[in-house]
């Protein structure tokens, strides 16, 4: 389990492409900006509306930004992808060992899968359907707002914890 | 130049840069994307409204978020300027910071400009933002953010990847560009067809 996880992360395919060609990683981090900002900017503008910022704006519009935020997150996943399978390439560390030994990788991780749990928490207990059947002046209910909490500041503990992690390799 | 390094070898500006704690300069650097992110988030809301990716959400209401960008930008500013202070001297003669700086002041006054137009003009909020001032405000503000992001990334770098980057990123916007006219195309044929089905279930919330 351990060996197989190590040799999946390596990926000598996109170690060489990075070393082919010099643009690659400063480009992946353009990404990896842009992604987070379109991801932030379409889930944390429906999270703040359900803690009550932005009264006026109904959230069964607000919604259409949502599948932008999934951009993001893709955009990020795979820039991300590319630091982690060619991170030998750039700091000459195996992610695997950086994976063991960073705790900021591994706690921005355990914030995105939470981040994740929270949405699927949000639609599979009916609060993504009941809030989007609110007027909108409207406040939303208790369990709503607190899962508009969780998603906020689980985003902004990825951002913050991705921020700290080329300071521990 | 004197100045700056004096400023660099402060006591208070070499334990910024120096330390390993938490408070040092990794806090800065991650004040300044938070921020970032508080600054942008509703602009990628107006951006999706006015590309019709969210029809019909009112616009107004968008002016409660204006307390947390200005909150963001503030941040972005102090941060900044302390991230600037660990390495004044070198950060003045690097060009692509010097970029940096002058793509992300323009984009500032014209996001400005754009919202007196479109919040504080005589016109309602809903109106002025289909106007095509307002449209041509809003794209140039959010080329400025994307050129300055982008040479923000890229300050660290050398001078020859710095110049394949720029290569790299132009066709990546080029293809992202033909993929939006793509996918724009699709959007208004499906649309058309929608107009012409008989019965239109209106949309919850309205």
């Amino acid at each position: 389990m351990d060996s197989a996880l190590a040799y999946w992360l390596r990926w000598p395919s996109i170690e060489s492409f990075l070393d082919t060609y010099s643009w690659a990683w400063p480009l992946a981090e353009v990404v990896h900006f842009v992604g987070l900002i379109l991801l932030f900017g379409a889930v944390g503008t429906y999270d703040l509306r359900l803690l009550g910022v932005g009264k006026g704006l109904p959230l069964s519009l607000l919604k259409r930004a949502l599948p932008w935020g999934v951009v993001g997150f893709v955009l990020c996943a795979v820039s991300g992808f590319v630091f982690v399978g060619g991170m030998v390439s750039n700091v000459g560390t195996h992610p695997y060992v950086v994976l063991k030994t960073n705790f900021w990788l591994q706690l921005k991780l355990l914030f995105i899968a939470l981040a994740g749990l929270n949405v699927l928490a949000f639609y599979a207990s009916g609060t993504g359907r009941l809030v989007e059947a609110l007027g909108p002046n409207d406040d939303v209910p208790a369990l709503g707002r607190f899962m508009g909490l969780a998603s906020l500041l689980l985003w902004l503990g990825v951002i913050y914890f991705g921020r700290l992690i080329p300071w521990e390799l | 130049m004197e100045a700056l390094s004096w400023l660099e070898n402060t006591d208070a500006v070499t334990w910024i840069r120096e330390s390993t704690s938490l408070l040092g300069y990794t806090l800065y650097l991650s004040l300044h994307t938070l921020g970032l992110v508080f600054l942008l988030g509703p602009v990628v809301v107006i951006g999706l409204r006015m590309a019709g990716l969210a029809p019909r959400l009112p616009v107004a209401p968008l002016r409660s978020f204006f307390p947390l960008m200005v909150g963001g930008f503030v941040v972005n500013v102090v941060s900044g300027l302390v991230l600037f202070a660990t390495a004044p001297v070198g950060f003045v003669r690097n060009i692509t910071f010097l970029v940096k700086i002058g793509c992300v002041l323009l984009a500032v006054v014209v996001l400005r400009r754009f919202v007196r137009l479109v919040f504080e003009g005589p016109d309602a909020p809903d109106e002025a933002i289909e106007t095509p001032r307002a449209r041509t405000l809003f794209a140039v503000s959010a080329m400025f953010w994307t050129l300055g992001i982008a040479a923000g990334r890229l300050t660290a770098y050398s001078a020859y990847v710095i110049s394949q980057t720029v290569v790299a990123l132009l066709v990546a916007l080029v293809v992202a560009l033909l993929a939006a006219v793509f996918i724009r195309s699709v959007l208004a044929r499906r649309s058309v067809r929608e107009q012409r089905a008989p019965l239109a279930v209106p949309l919850k919330g309205e």
